[in-house]
């Protein structure tokens, strides 16, 4: 047997010295970037309960790069318990936390994300059915249209109706244009809402 | 209060809805004010650097940044710390305002702006005359 020539020992961070944990245990270290790595490794290699475990740790998690991690983490495990974990966290206090929450839902394949924002917009909090407008209205969906419509046409509170109109003006779909003028209908004295139908109307034109 | 180039107050309208950047531009430009626009609180702080304005108008949620961080910092900034701030928002509750205020901002309007709402705050936050000012 031949000399073998002893390879250098590598260098071990804190945070590769978590990976040989159980990442599920390591994303509740009390190093941030143990918990990051841990969070990072679940999203590539997610074992049952990530999503649970992923979204237990955001609740209390305080670090800026931990929660990212995280939510890049279920965003990219993109189940369908990934997505109704995320969802809990759009209407949190925290600005920040929903709005990264939302992309999170954002950045999900559309047969995922879509079905666990259309419940939000018969919720009763408006803010959380705004968020569902933007997040659906984000989607390549060929029903994408129609859901903003019905908010149009149904929805009793005139910011959530903005949201769709928005939406809509953002990706251009003329097949709705009857919807926003049921809107201009419905709230005939707000001059933001007349401003907005006309931006609107102008933009689906103008394609 | 200070005036630019062009003679009006400049405000710089921080919001992800472009129909909300649209609507408070064509509002405040005819009420005299000079408006620039930012999609985000990344994109505010950046424009508020380069140009201090002496008015900013800030949405809360918005992406890479929201309203409440992106004042937090202007708050910090020994430039930009005594720049008056309306937070706009779709959200109406009392905590929502509260918080709000923390952040730095001295005036709070609920979406959707009405013209003379937004008209008046900007003018009362950069020391324009009320409308109604000399009215008898």
């Amino acid at each position: 047997m031949g000399l073998v020539k002893k390879k250098a020992a590598p260098e071990v961070s804190p945070a590769d010295a978590g990976g040989a944990r159980d990442p599920l245990a390591a994303l509740e270290d009390a190093d941030a970037a143990v918990r990051r790595d841990a969070a990072h490794g679940l999203g590539h290699s997610p074992p049952p309960g990530a999503e649970a475990a992923l979204a237990h740790r955001l609740q209390a998690e305080g670090d800026a790069g931990v929660r990212e991690a995280i939510l890049t983490a279920l965003a990219r495990i993109a189940t369908p318990a990934a997505a109704a974990a995320i969802v809990p966290f759009l209407d949190r206090e925290d600005a920040a936390l929903r709005n990264a929450a939302l992309e999170s839902l954002q950045q999900m394949p559309v047969e995922v994300a879509a079905p666990a924002l259309l419940p939000l917009l018969d919720h009763a909090d408006t803010d959380l059915r705004i968020f569902a407008v933007q997040g659906l209205g984000s989607l390549v969906h060929p029903d994408r249209a129609e859901w903003l419509a019905r908010v149009m046409e149904h929805d009793c509170d005139v910011n959530v109706g903005l949201a769709a109109v928005e939406a809509l003006a953002e990706a251009g779909s003329p097949e709705a244009l009857s919807s926003l003028e049921t809107l201009a209908r419905r709230f005939p004295d707000d001059a933001f809402v007349a401003f907005a139908v006309d931006a609107a109307r102008s933009s689906f034109r103008g394609r | 209060m200070s005036a630019n180039d062009t003679g009006g107050p400049r405000v710089l309208v921080v919001d992800d809805a472009v129909t909300v950047r649209a609507f408070s531009r064509r509002v405040l430009e005819g009420a005299g004010f000079v408006v620039d626009e930012a999609v985000n609180g990344i994109e505010g702080l950046e424009r508020a650097m380069a140009v201090p304005p002496d008015l900013v108008i800030v949405d809360v949620n918005m992406r890479k940044m929201d309203g409440y961080t992106m004042l937090r910092v202007l708050r910090r900034d020994p430039v930009l710390r005594d720049v008056p701030a309306i937070m706009i928002s779709t959200e109406a509750k009392d905590s929502d305002r509260e918080q709000a205020l923390l952040a730095g901002a001295n005036w709070y309007i609920v979406k959707p702006p009405r013209p003379e709402v937004l008209v008046e705050a900007a003018r009362l936050l950069t020391g324009q005359p009320l409308a109604t000012e000399g009215a008898p």
